[in-house]
């Protein structure tokens, strides 16, 4: 498969200049040294917490920053200098309110930004009345975007970034600001866009919303990559341990050293908690042993029963603590 | 073409629709004639003189530059503060183009505001322009326009790169009511400042138009307005290379978004 974006310790620094009278220059290394292919047709997300360096990697690979140094490419071509290659390919959703003409309604917003791309007018057109109908705008088209709300100004960027049927999205938090349902609506596109064979590069602070959408996900911090892999394979490098959290009414030592010597079960803890004694069960990640368990507590009353995966988040936590 | 013309109507609502018609005309029309009357009032006491014919002229020019240099040399600038700008930048269109069409129709309306300004202005100023021929007396303001459209392009690429857009626009605009000989005759100047009146666009136009006053030298008119085509057509050519260089420095030192 082809690789569409290419960074090769890609940096960025940032020179602030601080106070007023005295001068004191400070220069802060956004992107230290990043490295990473994104294949054709995949979800790539950019997790990382704040300030490490994403929205830094994306303006940069939208041609908006030019890199200190180090390689950075899109469909082969160099993000500055060779923008021209590529400009028509691309395009960004970034989430926020910023970005859209208030005093123009929402079709016409859409009539400029595609008129940036020299589209021609019927093309445009259809296109634009079929992204109004995508992010559910049709309504309100005609109504100047002073007055939406939130939401529906973020549906609007998320057309906008559509308007000239890009290769590649790039999309920084698109889902803030969204409600539950208008998230879910944007991950369908997101989803329907990547069988129409689009590549999409995503940052997100949702991690559940990373794991249920890319095929594979950057970890970010302090402008270093931390981790890279399938949502799985980030779960194997922190360990391949499942968990089982059991509430019984009662439960005595013996039928704890039965499940303790169950094939693949690691560590059995007990805890008293308010509503009854729980036990912590570790066990390897790809045994089926619910089953067994369930026979060794045959005859106990048991409160809740929980099977616990490791999140990505438990494995985000994790190696952005372990990498500072 | 049509796009362009498109574009041109779609920046202009974003720039008026928030004010209605009269408004409009209050801001873009009242307002310049106050200041026309204003300088011309000036122009009588101090030089102590009724024959007003020349600031008059000189300051129906000058209402222009406030419309022109403000609609097209902010251009980048509000996009900036918008965070517009990104959509801009990535996309395939000239950047060029885009000023343009923002000043398009601002430009359309600050001539018809320059000879009604200058209409409404001598009647109150009595000053005759019934000797003049009007239409030449046009064709100067739309060449006094045409180069000051090139000259506020190459304004609007410092858009790009400085947070001071409005300091600079202004202490422009004020360059220009000195140096243009609007208000002041350029002989009077410094020798060294004189340079500056040069080099802006307006000075041309101002004293081509004054000619039409006095019995004028065909010859001389007609090169006056070329020469202020050809200062025009410099600053377009300038801005050409300076928008690109500014898009690459903004590129460089982060300074395309605020934020
Ligand atoms: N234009 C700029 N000038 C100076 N410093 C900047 C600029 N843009 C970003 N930075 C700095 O670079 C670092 C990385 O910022 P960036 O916006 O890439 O983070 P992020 O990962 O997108 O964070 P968030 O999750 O908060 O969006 C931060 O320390 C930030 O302060
Ligand atoms: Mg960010």
């Amino acid at each position: 498969m082809q690789n569409l974006i290419e960074l090769k310790d890609l940096k960025r620094e940032f020179v602030i200049t601080k106070g007023w009278i005295k001068r004191k220059k400070e220069i802060v290394k956004a992107v230290d040294g990043i490295s990473f292919e994104v294949k054709k047709g995949e979800i790539f997300g950019l997790l990382g917490q704040n300030g490490a360096g994403k929205t830094t990697i994306i303006k940069m690979l939208i041609t908006l920053l030019a890199p200190s140094s180090g390689t950075c490419k899109v469909l082969g071509y160099n993000t500055y200098g060779e923008e021209k290659e590529f400009r028509d390919k691309i395009n960004f959703i970034f989430g926020g309110e910023m970005g859209v003409y208030k005093r123009l309604s929402a079709r016409d917003n859409l009539k400029y930004f595609a008129n940036l791309y020299y589209m021609d007018e019927a093309k445009a057109n259809k296109q634009i009345d079929k992204l109004l109908e995508l992010v559910d705008l049709k309504n309100k088209a005609d109504v100047l975007v002073e007055t939406f709300s939130k939401g529906m100004v973020q549906r609007l960027q998320i057309a906008r970034g559509l308007i000239n049927d890009p290769e590649i999205i790039f999309m920084d938090e698109p889902t803030i600001g969204l409600d539950p349902l208008g998230a879910k609506i944007l991950r369908n596109i997101i989803r329907k866009l990547k069988t129409d064979g689009k590549t999409i590069m995503l940052t997100t602070h949702y991690l559940y919303e990373a794991d249920e959408l890319c095929d594979r996900i950057a970890i970010i911090n302090n402008g270093h990559l931390v981790a890279l892999g399938t949502p799985q394979e980030l779960r194997n490098i922190i360990s391949g341990m499942n968990t089982i959290e059991i509430v019984l009414e009662k439960v005595t030592n013996e039928t704890i050293d039965v499940i303790e010597k169950l094939e693949s079960v690691r560590s059995v803890e007990k805890a008293d908690t308010d509503k009854g004694i729980k036990l912590i069960i570790k066990y390897l990640e790809d045994a089926d042993i619910s089953g067994n368990i369930l026979n060794s507590l045959s005859g106990l009353k048991i409160l809740s029963f929980n099977q616990k995966e490791l999140t990505l988040e438990d494995v985000y936590i994790k190696l952005v603590e372990a990498s500072r | 073409m049509k796009r362009f013309i498109n574009q041109a109507w779609l920046s202009f609502k974003i720039r008026y629709a928030a004010i209605s018609f009269e408004e409009f005309l209050l801001l873009e029309s009242l307002y310049p004639l106050i200041t026309l009357a204003f300088y011309c009032i000036l122009a009588a006491y101090s030089f102590n003189t009724n024959n007003l014919a020349k600031w008059v002229v000189g300051n129906s020019f000058l209402l222009c530059t406030n419309i022109c240099i403000f609609a097209l040399g902010s251009a980048f600038d509000e996009e900036r503060y918008t965070g517009r700008i990104r959509s801009i930048i990535i996309s395939p269109v000239s950047k060029l183009l885009i000023v343009l069409e923002k000043g398009f129709f601002p430009a359309i309306i600050s001539v018809i505001t320059v000879f009604f300004g200058f209409m409404i202005g001598s009647l109150i100023f009595n000053v005759d322009f019934t000797s003049i021929n009007l239409w030449l007396f046009l064709f100067v303001i739309i060449v006094g326009m045409f180069s000051m459209t090139g000259f506020s392009l190459f304004l609007s690429s410092f858009g790009l790169i400085t947070d001071s857009m409005h300091f600079i626009l202004n202490l422009v605009a004020n360059i220009l009511i000195i140096f243009s000989g609007a208000n002041f005759p350029i002989t009077q100047l410094p020798q060294t400042l004189q340079v500056i009146s040069k080099i802006i666009p307006l000075t041309r136009s101002i004293e081509s138009a004054n000619m039409l006053f006095g019995g004028y030298d065909t010859y001389k008119f007609v090169w006056l307005l070329l020469e202020e085509m050809l200062v025009g057509i410099i600053f377009y050519v300038i801005s050409y290379f300076v928008i690109k260089i500014a898009e690459k420095t903004a590129k460089k030192n982060a300074t395309l978004e605020l934020f």
